[in-house]
């Protein structure tokens, strides 16, 4: 955001009281969007609804959460596209750190609650499950893009920030390979609890299509129609 | 007949039928890849997507070492002689 061209001392103070009373609802709802996960979480806690398998739930839970804001902020850029509703860029950021959040506690289930922090026990199933291995490495990822979402690190990678941000799309991958391969059954036959990782990857797939430049150009234009 | 399994434990026999095949069990069928006709708990023997060496007990928070064919090894082991558990799980 640049700083406005030099104002009156007279409007400056106008626009400084009408920016002190204005409350932005639309940060208020991404904000609201962000922490209804934990929010149901604390909910279901508070009255014993955590299933007879608590630990599991909660992990599991968190990963949904962390994939369905990932897919939220993934989602952020093609709306633009079809409704021109420039005042959400910004928050492609915030959905994304909340998903980074979720990523955060769900990993900490994982290592803390679930497995005590028995770290040769958490190394063996890193190296010998796929699929944890896969959502580590989309947690890296995560973690890079989390650590460099300030206006400093933008500023300084230049080009290259536009170009690490982007791997969002192999995280978003990898997360939903993660997911597939976590469930039980299989895809080669449709069985078990497929269905729910197979909803997130068409949903990735068609978020990652409308990027594609021509796709991107065809429904801005149409946008621009109506 | 299977005895100690994994979720369904049989709680009472009603009936024993001698069969010529191997009759469809209910978990392998859901995920054939992950659950085979025996449906033991090896800790020896990983499950496809998580380690069989420690398990959680409802109702506890921490994990405990996983035992040998739930914990009825004694008994039970005499019936798996020679068997590759890794196969026939």
């Amino acid at each position: 955001m640049s700083t406005p061209p030099s104002l009156s001392p007279q409007a400056a103070s106008t626009r400084r009281a009408a920016l002190k009373i204005k409350i932005d609802w639309l940060r208020i709802g991404v904000h609201g969007i962000g922490l209804f996960a934990l929010a149901r979480l604390a909910y279901l806690w508070a009255f014993g609804s955590l299933t007879a398998n608590p630990i599991q739930f909660v992990e599991q839970y968190l990963g949904r959460a962390a994939l369905t804001l990932l897919v939220l902020s993934l989602a952020v850029t093609p709306v633009v596209s079809l409704t021109r509703w420039r005042a959400l860029i910004p928050h492609r950021r915030t959905l994304g750190l909340y998903a980074f959040l979720y990523f955060a506690l769900h990993l900490l289930t994982f290592g803390v609650l679930d497995y005590g922090l028995d770290w040769g026990e958490i190394l063996r199933l890193t190296a010998g499950k796929p699929f944890i291995f896969v959502g580590l490495l989309a947690g890296l990822i995560l973690l890079a893009l989390a650590a460099t979402s300030f206006k400093y690190w933008m500023k300084r990678l230049g080009r290259n920030w536009k170009r690490l941000h982007k791997t969002v799309y192999l995280a978003s991958g990898l997360v939903v390979l993660h997911y597939a391969w976590a469930v039980k059954g299989s895809l080669t036959n449709l069985s078990g609890d497929i269905l729910r990782p197979l909803g997130f990857g068409l949903l990735v797939v068609i978020l990652l299509v409308l990027r594609i430049p021509a796709v991107r150009r065809r429904i801005t234009r149409r946008a621009r129609v109506f | 007949m299977r005895a100690a399994r994994r979720a369904d434990t049989l709680k009472a026999v009603v009936k024993i039928e001698l069969t010529a095949e191997q009759p469809a069990t209910l978990w392998s069928q859901i995920a054939p890849d992950e659950y085979g006709f025996y449906a033991n708990v090896n800790p020896q023997v990983d499950h496809p997507r998580w380690s069989q060496r420690s398990e959680r007990r409802i109702g506890e928070l921490g994990r405990r070492d996983t035992l040998m064919f739930n914990g009825y090894a004694e008994q039970v082991a005499g019936l798996y002689t020679g068997m590759d558990l890794a196969r026939y799980y």
